[in-house]
């Protein structure tokens, strides 16, 4: 529990409240701690230079509050909220737990990016499953099974992997936990030879 | 055995409280259709803060739409374990904040094995903020290009002292309810609270949108 402010002033012989501990008696008054705030108020009720920063501090938070909440209520307008109740409501009558596409009418649906995104799907389960498959059909595969081998037959390793993805995030989850995992070294090896795919794309002409 | 809420709420007075525990009756008694009824008055209540707050985490209309359909949902299929006298508004932002951060995450991962599709393009949405009426056309564009750079400078903070600056800050929510929404001990927001000021001060400092504050030395 702090008992004290965390900054005094900014130094013995200063004559005013440092930025750090006015920004710091802003946060101890919005969150009504006004006995932590006691020490730095006796001096703002003395001194009128340092109660008028305050107050600039205070208006510069309610004007960042205003100014924040003003931009995003503005893009909520009550057709959109209605058409957002409407898809809440039906989903609750359904009950399916599905989620189902807001009605948007900013979206450009354009067919390259769409194709560019599954060509890189593809390209990550291309990685994925012949690293694995290679992995077990490597080069040991003409002498004798390794332990490792021995305990996980291929095939139904190769199967397993190729049914598990049901969806784009799931697999996504699965290259990440994959690349993570302590035996796949060949997976970091390989990840930092591979150029970002978010690096490639700002390259790319818009 | 169904919990039954206060006779106050049965009769569906104002609170938001004797609201959602209205519903929660209603669902444990097995009357749906009452049950949602009352379920859309608690959502058109909250709607449009929750609204809000997906667009601070999220900046993308799509998406900041389905996480609050999904937030909604959600609470309604777990309102059965809303407490009596507690604040729904704080147990559904804590809903919303986890399902905000959740499409966080994932988008995350999307960004770090996909080719950014062009409806990201979205990521400053408040570019195309629209227009209030009964402003100044100087005004509303000095507004818009505040509350972009705020924005983006928020979008900056590391993700907790992000949720308490939002929470706290902008949306007016009390250390305590900040509290409960995160889990985090009061004096540890405030500390976050305090972090993220200063830290937004200095992104900002140099911004001429902000000017030099009196109060800055």
């Amino acid at each position: 529990m702090v008992t004290g402010p965390m900054r005094w002033f900014g130094g013995w012989g200063a004559a005013h409240l440092s930025d750090e501990s006015l920004l710091e008696l802003h946060t101890l008054l919005l969150g009504g701690e006004h006995a932590v705030a006691a020490r730095y108020l006796r001096h703002v009720k003395q001194c009128d230079h340092c109660a008028a920063r305050l107050d600039a501090v205070r208006d510069d938070a309610a004007s960042m509050r205003h100014d924040v909440a003003a931009s995003a209520d503005a893009r909520i307008t009550p057709s959109r909220l209605q058409r957002q109740f409407d898809v809440i409501m039906r989903r609750l009558d359904g009950q399916s737990g599905r989620v189902l596409p807001f009605p948007v009418t900013i979206h450009r649906h354009t067919p390259a990016p769409s194709l560019r995104r599954w060509v890189a799907v593809a390209a990550a389960c291309g990685l994925v499953i012949g690293l694995g498959a290679g992995r077990l059909i490597g080069p040991v595969s003409s002498g004798p099974l390794s332990t490792w081998q021995a305990g996980h037959p291929p095939a139904q390793a190769s199967v397993h992997t190729g049914a598990a993805h049901e969806t784009d995030e799931q697999m996504l989850v699965e290259i990440d936990v994959a690349l993570a995992r302590s035996p796949t070294k060949e997976f970091r090896a390989l990840d930092q030879l591979t150029p970002r795919i978010v690096d490639a794309s700002v390259r790319l002409p818009r | 055995m169904p919990v039954r809420p206060p006779a106050s709420a049965a009769e569906g007075q104002s609170g938001e409280v004797d609201l959602a525990a209205a519903v929660k009756a209603h669902l444990a008694a097995g009357e749906a259709a009452a049950a949602r009824d009352l379920y859309g008055d608690l959502v058109r209540r909250h709607q449009r803060k929750a609204t809000r707050i997906a667009l601070y985490y999220l900046r993308e209309s799509a998406e900041a739409n389905e996480a609050v359909q999904d937030a909604f949902v959600k609470a309604y299929t777990h309102l059965l374990d809303f407490e009596y006298g507690r604040s729904f508004e704080v147990w559904f932002t804590r809903i919303l904040v986890n399902s905000c951060l959740d499409r966080v995450k994932a988008r995350g991962r999307r960004a770090r094995w996909m080719i950014a599709a062009d409806d990201l393009g979205d990521a400053s949405p408040l570019e195309r903020v629209a227009v209030p009426r009964d402003s100044t056309p100087e005004a509303l564009a000095l507004r818009r290009e505040r509350g972009t750079r705020l924005m983006g400078a928020i979008a900056r903070l590391p993700e907790r002292q992000r949720t308490v600056v939002l929470l706290s800050q902008i949306e007016g929510a009390t250390t305590r309810e900040v509290s409960e929404v995160t889990g985090l001990r009061e004096t540890t927001i405030r500390v976050h609270l305090f972090r993220a000021l200063r830290r937004l001060r200095l992104l900002l400092a140099d911004d001429p949108a902000f000017g030099t504050a009196p109060g800055r030395q």
